[in-house]
């Protein structure tokens, strides 16, 4: 028996904008999986299709205009169907072209046709076709490609019975092939190389011998066997695939002028008019702008109800739990540790699912091409492109969706770097630590038009954008040897987005932001508990006992004991005991070793500062006001000195710090993730808390 | 016959491709269907003038003036 990852799978393939997405959407609905492609960041979907007598998977790959392997997602492509990846099984193909546009794709078929596979075409959006008067002469063009051909309107669902039907009764076949792989080279070298790579189709081992330099994934000691035939043969890849491109164009050329009636008049007029305005060197920013602003309001103000409600609901369940379980440590961890860390984790969902929300109707409806069209010029000298600008953006609310937004970038290099620098963007996490610290700079401060707190918040944020720009153009000027960016972006028609997309696509971010990064984070949480709630020995509950129980046993005083209870306790713990032996570390900035407690606990994320400044300075848990918070801080002596601790050079120090310094668990693991490994988020992290650091430091130094 | 790089034609302006720069961008672009014989149209150009839109088999495709640079072209006759 096949191990259920190997069973054989039929692949789903197309050039991009032809709504290949939809039509798998429509077959497998929500029954789909995502999983990794060995060495690449391309997410791997298979979705299952019902049939009567059972089920089909169907492997959806990422669009391509070809299988030739230069891009990331060709990458995958060109190894799923040169039978490079042994855990996948394709049995055929079925790929998608736009009827409306079939000289675009028919390449990419004469291609799957050559590869030997059971293939049938569907051509998608008839009714585009139907409505610009352009006519195929569908019997004509089965018989020249040799296999069955299919119209459809994926979007309406039309067409989709007989798709399914083929699918079910496996109504593929083997087309007519175009190209025939002896002509560019020796019969003979091709028996070779389909001995040294187990490739049974004479196209599949040509492609292998083209790109064996490409594909890391061939094993070594194949690559050199297969770089002496070329040497051997005289073999010039680069030659073969002009001929093999030239006589493809004919083909396809030929095929067109017989079976394909075009009306005169141009076509598309709605694209040209829409594109008029939506690329208008004026309106076109202006109209980027509006349509960025929407977003980023989204991501920050409306997000904000479901966040609150997450929030409550969570603190309700650990009080819950609380008071049904008897108390001890299993019970606190489940109340401190595991449901505040599931909490935090979940809280970040409603801006996730928002701003895929938006990308996804973007994507859909055209514009984002439009999007980057415009910025690319912009972006450039920073290493990064137009597809940068939506994550960089969308960083300002939070960077863990604007870095996996950032997936839509296919240059590598574009991609980290724009990974690397969307957390400098000020997030919405660093906003209460800004209100508390910028509140102890400028208490007195009226709220007038423009004050020097409204100055001091502009100045953060502009802060941020700065180290953004100034360390992308760093990093492209050190990762030079990368293969720069090309751009060759189709500007697709618009087009009405299809609702069932939009949701797939938020459900989807979703869970792959719980299920994948929702590890790591619960892990550092339940760290960071331990640390802020044992101590070595008894040192802690020692502590606890130093604190006098009130005469008098009212409601206040207790809460009053209880709060310096907990303050002494967590000065005490671990995360006490590293705030102590950092303090050394932390001091040329200005930093006491309390604060050192703070910045430790708000590893986990950056508002957390507030809450751990609340415990130490005995506020009490449940306070969570901020102007008690900064009356309490503004008031604080140093113990060794006796200087107020937060004075001006000490709390323009913190700003600094925590403007630059990764404190979020959740974009490390979410880099992890999108990265595929740790060698990213560590660089990051060290250079972000270097920057932090060494910043802080000229402040303090500069100011005090 | 003039023959120029596709950067520098005016929009709206219909040409033919003579040739493309046999570079891996090159041989990129020659697969998306900037092949030698096709007539492309330059639709628009982004502000500053760079990325370029270029109209080609009915698919309108932005290439950045570097990229149109490798493309030879020559005016058809009107």
């Amino acid at each position: 028996m096949a191990k259920p990852e190997s069973s054989p799978l039929v692949a789903l393939t197309g050039v991009p904008n032809v709504g290949k997405t939809t039509v798998f959407n429509k077959l497998t609905g929500l029954n789909q999986k995502v999983g990794n492609y060995p060495g690449v960041t391309v997410d791997k979907i298979v979705g299952r299709m019902k049939t009567t007598s059972g089920s089909i998977d169907i492997l959806d790959l990422p669009g391509t205009y070809n299988l030739y392997p230069r891009s990331e997602d060709e990458r995958v492509v060109f190894r799923v169907l040169s039978g490079l990846e042994p855990d996948i099984d394709v049995a055929a193909v079925l790929t998608i072209a736009d009827m409306s546009n079939p000289e675009r794709s028919l390449f990419l078929v004469t291609q799957l046709i050559d590869m030997g596979y059971p293939t049938a075409l569907v051509l998608n959006m008839e009714d585009q076709a139907v409505k610009e008067g352009l006519q195929i002469n569908k019997i004509l063009l089965q018989r020249l490609l040799g296999i069955p051909v299919l119209t459809a309107s994926a979007d309406k669902g039309i067409g989709m019975d007989q798709i399914k039907k083929v699918i079910e009764e496996s109504g593929f076949s083997e087309g007519r092939k175009v190209v025939d792989p002896t002509k560019f080279c020796d019969e003979s070298l091709l028996l070779k190389v389909s001995g040294i790579t187990q490739q049974s189709n004479a196209y599949q081992a040509l492609q292998v011998l083209k790109f064996k330099d490409e594909e890391r994934q061939i094993p070594k000691n194949i690559r050199e066997r297969l770089s002496e035939l070329v040497e051997e043969y005289n073999f010039n890849p680069a030659q073969v695939q002009r001929k093999e491109t030239k006589l493809r164009y004919d083909h396809v050329r030929d095929i067109l002028t017989k079976c394909l009636t075009s009306p005169d008049k141009k076509r598309a007029s709605i694209t040209r008019k829409f594109d008029s305005v939506f690329l208008h060197p004026v309106f076109g920013f202006g109209i980027f702008l509006a349509i960025l602003f929407l977003v980023f309001q989204a991501i920050f103000a409306w997000a904000e109800g479901p966040m609150d409600f997450i929030d409550t609901s969570f603190a309700f369940m650990a009080q819950w739990v609380s008071e049904a379980l008897p108390a001890g440590a299993l019970t606190d961890l489940l109340t401190e540790g595991i449901i505040p860390g599931l909490g935090g984790i979940v809280i970040f969902v409603p801006q996730i699912a928002l701003l895929f929300a938006f990308l996804s109707l973007l994507e859909g409806s055209g514009y984002m091409a439009r999007a980057v069209f415009i910025t690319d010029r912009l972006m450039r000298p920073f290493g990064l492109n137009g597809r940068s600008v939506v994550p960089l953006i969308s960083g300002f609310a939070c960077a863990i969706p604007g870095i996996m937004a950032a997936r839509t970038i296919s240059n590598r290099r574009d991609r980290l770097i724009t990974i690397f620098v969307t957390p400098f963007m000020s997030c919405s996490a660093r906003l209460p630590v800004y209100i508390v610290l910028v509140g102890l700079l400028f208490p007195e401060s009226e709220s007038t038009f423009f004050n020097a707190k409204g100055a001091a918040f502009f100045g953060l944020y502009l802060l941020g954008i700065l180290a953004a720009l100034v360390s992308a153009a760093g990093m492209k000027a050190v990762m030079k040897n990368e293969r720069s960016g090309t751009l060759v972006l189709e500007l697709p028609r618009y087009r009405i987005p299809q609702l069932q997309t939009v949701l797939i696509t938020m459900y989807e971010k979703s869970k792959t932001f719980v299920f994948e990064a929702g590890k790591i984070i619960l892990a550092i949480s339940i760290v960071l508990w331990v640390l802020a709630s044992y101590g070595p020995g008894d040192s802690m509950d020692q502590a606890a006992s130093t604190v006098a129980l009130p005469k008098v046993e009212s409601t206040e005083a207790m809460r009053q004991y209880h709060t310096e209870v907990s303050s002494k306790k967590i000065q005490a713990s671990y995360a006490g005991i590293v705030g102590k032996w950092v303090e050394p570390v932390i001091k040329p900035l200005g930093y006491d070793w309390k604060i050192g407690i703070a910045l430790i606990c708000s590893f986990a994320a950056r508002e957390v500062f507030v809450s751990t400044m609340a415990t130490i300075y005995s506020i009490g848990a449940d306070s969570e006001d901020i102007q008690t918070l900064q009356e309490l801080l503004s008031t604080e002596k140093r113990d060794d000195t006796g200087e107020p601790t937060f004075n001006s050079p000490t709390v323009w120090s913190l700003l600094v710090f925590y403007a630059f310094a990764m404190q979020c668990m959740s974009t490390i693991a979410i880099v992890k993730r999108e990265t595929k490994g740790w060698k990213w988020p560590i660089i990051q992290t060290a250079y972000m808390t270097a920057l932090a650091y060494l910043s802080a430091l000229l402040v303090y130094q500069l100011l005090s | 016959m003039n023959s120029v790089t596709a950067d520098t034609i005016r929009t709206n302006q219909t040409v033919e491709i003579v040739d493309l720069d046999s570079n891996e961008t090159g041989q990129r672009l020659g697969e998306m269907g900037f092949w030698p014989g096709k007539s492309i149209t330059l639709v628009l150009s982004a502000p500053f003038g760079d990325p370029m839109a270029f109209e080609v088999d009915n698919t309108v495709i932005a290439l950045r003036k570097n990229e149109a640079k490798l493309i030879k072209v020559k005016t058809t006759a009107a």
